[in-house]
């Protein structure tokens, strides 16, 4: 009787163990990407953020390649070196410009 | 008009232009970093470039070419047009030393960017101002709404 609690102890411990990392993981993640939601430029409006493992994407739409690049510096400043994956005009015709632009997570 | 990558304007200093191309200044105090940006929608490599825009392009950076390598006593002058990042066509002019953080290999990937102090940018800036380049026009603090 003692073997099997010593074991369900252990398994339990475990699995809150497993439990844990995985929420503090997950808090991590959303540490970032709150971080990238916090900065905010006029003219942008990010429609996605997609949390990969190594790099977060921001998927959006600006009015002018001089605004993406304002918003790219202001990543540049409060996260880290953005790149800037694509740029395309808007397929109805519009003056609006779609962007997807990566930021590498830091190493944990 | 054709509009600039915003890459290359988060990058880069516009310093004016030429009749053909923009001219910006790289933001890496490494090294004198020169990039001349044909003003031509819709172009990513010199070959899709009019004959008459190839010459005049051809034109324009032999002339900032000289002026650089004269004013920047520079050893060598690396031109490079590689767009593997940024697709609008664009021509890199940078200044090469021998005592330079890459020498002798190509600048690109060897160290990272350096900032540039005010004083630093305020002195290549100047340089460029005070050229009396055929066709050149400065502009003034043209990032400042950027």
């Amino acid at each position: 009787m003692m073997t099997f609690n010593y074991y369900r102890n252990l398994v339990g411990s475990m699995i809150l163990l497993c439990m844990s990392t995985f929420v503090l993981n997950a808090q991590a993640e959303s540490e970032f990407v709150g971080k990238i939601r916090s900065v905010s430029i006029e003219g942008v409006t990010v429609t996605e953020i997609k949390d990969n493992d190594k790099k977060a994407v921001i998927i959006g739409t600006a009015k002018d390649n001089k605004i993406i690049s304002k918003y790219m510096r202001a990543l540049d400043s409060e996260i880290g070196s953005p790149g800037l994956e694509y740029i395309k005009k808007d397929k109805q015709g519009g003056a609006m410009s779609n962007f997807s632009i990566s930021i590498k997570k830091p190493k944990k | 008009m054709a509009e600039l990558h915003p890459q290359l304007l988060k990058d880069c200093l516009i310093l004016g232009r030429f009749p053909l191309c923009h001219l910006l200044l790289m933001r890496d105090a490494n090294y004198p970093w020169f990039i001349l940006v044909p003003d031509r929608d819709a172009v990513s490599e010199i070959y899709q470039l009019s004959e008459a825009d190839q010459q005049q392009l051809l034109r324009e950076s032999s002339l900032l070419a000289d002026f650089l390598m004269t004013s920047f006593h520079g050893d060598k002058m690396n031109i490079a047009a590689l767009g593997n990042i940024v697709p609008q066509c664009h021509i890199h002019h940078v200044i090469r030393y021998h005592t330079d953080a890459a020498w002798p290999a190509p600048i690109w990937g060897c160290v990272p960017c350096k900032v540039y102090t005010d004083s630093e940018l305020k002195n290549v800036v100047d340089k460029i101002k005070q050229a009396t380049l055929d066709g050149f026009e400065f502009q003034e603090n043209c990032n400042d709404d950027i």
